[in-house]
């Protein structure tokens, strides 16, 4: 029963805010309300392993609650409670906001439905719902940029959804029905072809969700047009969707070994996860580098990281396994952080152009703090949690003996630090440019789930058996052996991670720091536009501050290398379409006489056909 | 009350009370419709109960003119008036001028349409064809523009030889077989036919498919369906193709009793399905970017039918309703953003969804049932598609290709539509809404109502799934048609 | 099957292919409504000819002559009846599209008259 209270929370929601989204002050309070209930709902489902089944309409509905679905519904749970709490009071720029609610929590509810779900009719079903109102909140702003960036996203994931419906098809036939256990089970029966061909068409849909490459080109555009609440919620837990369902599809229904589907001596899916899991680390990041709007670099953070957590599913030893269930919610954790402080100062200073800001730590402390704190997360730098799931992954992958993999991830981690720093540097280090005096804090209600994430991020860095602990319930529901962990860090044989001696080595480093700066030399406080340039007059107006062209060098390699591959394959494959309709239109030419040829000649074929038939 | 006569007669006689009382032609059609609809409610229910077998003249059968009612010409009937009456109630206010004669027309159209569904004799259902085609050629060319006259033109010509093919073949028949019931002349037929029956059924399938708007035979569709006044569109679109696809069917199947896949409709009918949803990907008019989607879902609807097995029917007629409501809902929205904005360019629609709510979602409510999305009753009728075409034993090299078409296809659909709904929401918002008021709110309601209607279907499909259950049963069962009329 | 019969059908299907010659071949508008109207006259030739039996009479029940078996059948001619009004009302139709037609573009030349195309 719990799961169908649970499930009617967001559902109601999302009817209740359609009606009464006009006034502000009852539409933000129910939404709070209601998606505080949703939170405290998956708090006290934790633990239960209930099931439920539903026949409702005409299908049988079948949702059951194993830790993976509480894993994930926690996270949607908790992440919506602090949207919510956010866009009470971000300014949308008076857009019709009852039918944005109205989306929102629509989509909260077939992301619940999806993890719930038991049965592969009941996830399709859903997942098509997601992906409908994923548009609709992507195209909110109304103009033809958000239309063609959602078009995008929509028909590639109609395209994958057909492809999944296919598969679901005929595996109905062949399975005998679409429940998860009885799927797994025929699966294990059947040939090696259709195996692969089963996992091929699910794992589409599922990687264009979670956008890896080569099909992400469709989310840079799209979420970085959607406003700036609806980009940290959907960065965070749309794109793990598709993560969801790899998991699911590999775990679950495919009995978590997929190192024997080969398909030649080297090559089986496993690896080929983890190859694709490796582009997507790298080519992302380093993209991410040369964005010159803060949205639009997070966004490619958010396909870059995705690619992490494919790994560590990919390469499923326990440690990789943990690190990369674990690098999902320390990612949503910190991107929702950062995205949060970019609404902050896209609300205050009314743009995100990373070559306009710049020097906003002053005026805006705590957004800063914040945005530290998760770029040090996405870094992977300690004492945050994105240092934990990256050591772990980073330590399986060359245990496991995939050591081109870690190399990636490696150089994955190289491309996010370089560009968090430019991130950071640009917007709020450096001066304070003149148009930007006036710019203030943002209001409380905004800045009070910046420090709830803040002591989350910090928190799961110092005791990460915070999340290790569900996560291993996790792995011993697959079956499969949990990593062995410590409150507050990793035991293994290999080697020890104790993140409490860890925090404890840097905050009396920082102490160190900072007597040494306060005490030793002397030093005086100058202006900060008080600079000196050889015999050239500066002022207030003419910034010494570098943020255009951030790391040239490393900008002149990459543009070299970056040819844009898959954009312009989308670009021609879209050509190609529009081609064959112009050629296909002029059969239409005009011309009656031809009309009334071709009704006699197909009069004339037909009776060929069935002449010989 | 249950007598499917009344469903022809009544319009009939509505249609020549308009002519002759030239005033409150709008009412008489409204109650001419509404009748029409509760009429067809009640046959259907008969219907699926045991089929209704109606004999003209007190003339004994096989020498009378019948009318059969079975499921699935109940069921038609009942697409019928529905789609008719909410064409009706949208041609109160947007029809201005001409009105007797734009009455009496649409309402011969609904009598011919019933009439084909309902007939038991062939040369019956040939008249009752004629009187379909003649009334949509005139209803066509109704705005008296340069394109509506030779868009009429046109279609009149193309019509005509495929009258001519079919009235060929019925002689053909007569004179092999000396009757017209349809039932007797199926009970003459069997397997392998003589060379004269291929040649009648080569000229059949012909002639009606040329009103059912398969690929060579459907070079009037893309003229013809932007050049008639919306509600016109959406009744030719959503049911007078339909009909056509039914006779096509029905004589292939029931009279003729084909065994096993119809390979020359499937191989056309798969060639109309991927030039009409192309072709759909280049239109700047939105009527016309209809008229070719509706050409691609014809194609599709026909290609799984022509599979011939009891589960493809069932998917087909699943998507016959889907599409018949879909198509009508765009055909009336692109009305309603007609009459106020007096332009059918698609680049000239920016922002009409957001200056008339309801319209617009109700058209987005189309799309997303065109294109099988959850929860509308096009995810089913997709769904049912795709799972009958698993089912069918033998021609499986067949099956994949036209799922490998639907997949792509799918995306190509989505493309076009999506496009449409982006400029109907755009932001920048260009579409100039004239008046509202009363005339508005009574060129809505159909247009929700049906959009409403798609939603609900989609939420309990038992309803229509059940009911195409049997219709495919009926159509596929040529003894069981036989008996039943012959006795 | 006789002779006459067989002339019958020969001309009855000579003059739907001289109809169909002239609906796919021509290009004036008239013309090819001359041709539909030839292929109708054909097909109704066709159906007379079918009902047609040698040597027996017309299909009238009088009271003095009421032998049916030695009528040619009537329900071909009853078709015919049926066909030639349905032709009628098609071909008024058309000549009434081709006045409008040609009003407004000025020509009967059907290659000239594409303002709908693609």
């Amino acid at each position: 029963m719990g799961i169908i209270k649970i499930l009617l929370v967001p559902l109601a929601a999302a009817f209740l805010l359609l009606i009464t989204g006009r006034t502000r002050i009852l539409r933000e309070v129910l939404a709070v309300g209601l998606s505080g209930l949703f939170l405290g709902l998956s708090l006290f489902l934790y633990g239960h392993e209930t099931s439920f089944s539903l026949k409702l309409f005409s299908f049988q509905l079948s949702f059951s609650l194993n830790p993976l679905s509480w894993f994930f519904l926690f996270m949607v749970s908790f992440f919506t409670f602090l949207t919510v709490i956010y866009s009470a009071r971000f300014d949308y720029q008076k857009n019709n906001l009852s039918w944005f609610h109205f989306a929102f929590f629509m989509k909260v509810f077939s992301m619940a439905a999806i993890v719930l779900a038991s049965d592969l009719l009941v996830f399709f079903i859903f997942w098509e719902i997601m992906s409908l109102f994923t548009y609709f909140l992507m195209v909110q702003k109304g103009g033809e940029k958000d239309f063609s960036a959602g078009a995008k996203y929509l028909i590639l994931s109609l395209f994958a959804s057909v492809v999944f419906l296919v598969v679901l098809v005929s595996l109905y036939f062949k399975a005998g029905s679409l429940n998860y256990l009885d799927v797994s089970t025929y699966l294990l029966r059947t040939n090696l072809s259709y195996t692969v061909f089963v996992f091929c068409g699910l794992v589409l849909a599922f990687l264009v969700k979670s956008a890896s490459f080569p099909l992400h080109y469709w989310l840079p555009d799209s979420y970085s047009n959607a406003p700036t609440t609806f980009t940290a919620f959907l960065s965070a837990l749309s794109s793990r969707m598709g993560l969801y369902g790899i998991i699911l599809l590999i775990y679950i229904l495919f009995s978590g070994d997929l190192s024997s589907f080969r398909l030649s001596h080297f090559v089986n899916l496993r690896y080929i996860l983890g190859v694709i899991a490796a582009f997507t680390m790298v080519i992302p990041t380093f993209t991410a580098l040369m964005q010159d709007d803060a949205k639009r670099l997070m966004t490619w953070h958010s396909i870059g990281q995705g690619g992490y957590m494919l790994l560590g599913i990919a390469v499923g030893t326990p440690m990789a396994l943990a690190g990369g269930l674990f690098h999902i919610i320390n990612y949503a954790s910190y991107i929702l952080l950062i995205f949060l402080g970019i609404g902050a100062v896209e609300m205050r200073s009314g743009t995100t152009n990373l070559n306009k800001l710049g020097g906003l730590i002053k005026k805006m402390p705590v957004s800063f703090l914040a945005v530290l704190f998760g770029i040090i997360g996405l870094a992977g730098i300690p004492p945050m949690n994105g240092f934990v799931s990256k050591w772990l992954l980073y330590k399986s992958t060359i245990a496991a003996g995939f050591p081109f993999l870690a190399l990636a991830a490696f150089l994955g981690t190289i491309g996010t630090i370089l560009s968090v720093y430019k991130f950071i540097h640009n917007i709020f280090l450096g001066q304070l440019d003149g148009s930007y005096q006036k710019v203030k804090e943002v209001p409380f209600l905004m800045q009070l789930p910046m420090y709830v994430l803040m002591v989350m991020v910090w928190a799961l860095g110092i005791f990460p058996s915070l999340a290790l602990e569900p996560i291993s319930r996790i792995q011993m529901f697959f079956g499969r052996e949990p990593l062995s962990f410590s409150t507050s860090g990793v035991a293994l044989s290999a080697g020890h991670l104790n993140m409490l001696t860890i925090n404890f080595v840097m905050g009396a480093m920082l102490v160190l720091a900072a007597a040494v700066f306060l005490i030793g030399h002397r030093r005086i406080i100058v202006s900060q536009y008080n600079n000196y340039a050889a015999g050239h007059f500066l002022d207030e107006k003419t910034k010494y501050n570098y943020n255009y062209h951030f790391y040239p060098t490393l900008q002149r390699f990459i543009d070299s290398c970056n040819k844009e591959f898959i954009n312009r394959g989308v670009d021609s494959i879209a050509r190609g379409a529009r081609q064959v309709s112009w050629f296909l239109r002029r059969i239409y030419g005009g011309n009656l006489n031809y009309y009334a040829w071709g009704i006699t000649a197909a009069f004339l074929i037909i009776m060929g056909s069935l002449w010989f038939y | 009350m249950v007598n499917p006569l009344y469903i022809l007669v009544s319009l009939v006689f509505f249609a020549l009370l308009i002519l002759f009382v030239q005033r409150f032609s709008k009412y008489f059609a409204l109650l001419a419709t509404a009748f029409n609809f509760y009429l067809s409610i009640n046959i259907l229910i008969a219907a699926l109960k045991k089929p209704l077998l109606v004999n003209l003249g007190g003339w004994k059968v096989p020498f009378c003119i019948s009318l059969f009612a079975s499921p699935l010409s109940a069921a038609l009937v009942l697409l019928v008036s529905l789609v008719g009456f909410c064409a009706v109630v949208f041609s109160f206010s947007y029809i201005e001028e001409e009105r007797n004669r734009y009455y009496a027309l649409l309402l011969l159209l609904l009598a011919g349409s019933s009439g084909v569904v309902l007939a038991a004799d062939i040369f019956n259902m040939f008249v009752f064809f004629e009187i379909l085609c003649i009334s949509s050629y005139a209803l066509v060319a109704y705005q008296r523009k340069a394109d509506s006259f030779e868009a009429a033109f046109k279609y009149l010509v193309q019509g005509s030889v495929g009258s001519s093919f079919i009235l060929i073949a019925i002689a053909i028949i007569y004179g092999l077989f000396g009757t017209l019931n349809l039932a007797h002349i199926a009970r003459h037929i069997s397997f392998p036919l003589t060379f004269s029956l291929k040649v009648a059924l080569a000229l059949l399938v012909a002639g009606f498919g040329v009103e059912a708007a398969i690929f060579p035979f459907n070079f009037w569709l893309p003229d013809a369906h932007p050049a008639a006044p919306s509600p016109v569109s959406a009744v030719l679109s959503g049911l007078a193709i339909k009909v056509g696809l039914y006779a096509v069917l029905r004589l292939i199947f029931t009279i003729f009793g084909y065994p096993g896949v119809f390979l020359p409709l499937l191989f056309l009918a798969l060639f109309t399905f991927v030039v009409g949803e192309f072709a759909a990907l280049a239109q700047g008019n939105l009527k016309r970017m209809l008229a070719y989607s509706s050409m691609g879902q014809i194609g599709l609807i026909a290609a799984v039918m022509s599979f011939g097995s009891v589960y493809t029917f069932t998917a087909g007629f699943l998507q016959i309703f889907n599409h018949a409501l879909a198509k009508s809902v765009l055909f009336l929205a692109s009305g309603v953003f007609f009459y106020q904005g007096h332009s059918l360019e698609i680049s000239d629609l920016k922002g009409a969804g957001r200056k008339n709510v309801l319209v617009g979602a109700a058209f987005a409510a189309g799309i997303f049932s065109l294109v099988g999305l959850p929860p509308f009753l096009g995810f089913f009728s997709k769904l049912a598609i795709l799972v009958s075409l698993f089912r069918t034993q033998g021609t499986l090299v067949l099956a994949y290709i036209f799922i490998f078409l639907i997949v792509i296809l799918t995306a190509v659909e989505a493309a076009y539509f999506l496009r449409v709904l982006g400029v109907l929401y755009q932001k920048p918002a260009v579409f100039s809404a004239a008046s509202g008021g009363k005339k508005m709110a009574l060129m809505q309601i159909p247009v929700v109502f049906l959009g409403l209607l798609l939603l609900g279907l989609g939420l309990f499909p038992q309803i229509v799934q059940k009911i195409a259950y049997f219709a495919a049963s009926s159509l596929l069962n040529k003894a069981a048609y036989i008996k039943f009329i012959l006795g | 099957m006789d002779l006459v019969r067989s002339l019958y059908y020969l001309g009855a299907f000579l003059l739907i292919g001289i109809g169909f010659y002239a609906v796919l071949g021509k290009k004036n508008l008239i013309k090819v409504i001359m041709g539909l109207s030839l292929i109708d006259n054909g097909i109704n030739l066709l159906f007379i000819a079918i009902g047609y039996v040698r040597h027996h009479t017309a299909p009238i029940i009088t009271s003095q002559i009421s032998d049916t078996s030695l009528m040619v059948d009537p329900v071909p001619q009853a078709l015919v009846l049926t066909a030639i009004v349905i032709e009628l009302s098609v071909l008024a139709l058309a000549l009434a599209l081709a006045v409008k037609v040609f009003a407004v573009h000025k020509t009967l030349n059907l290659n000239k008259i594409k303002g709908l195309k693609w």
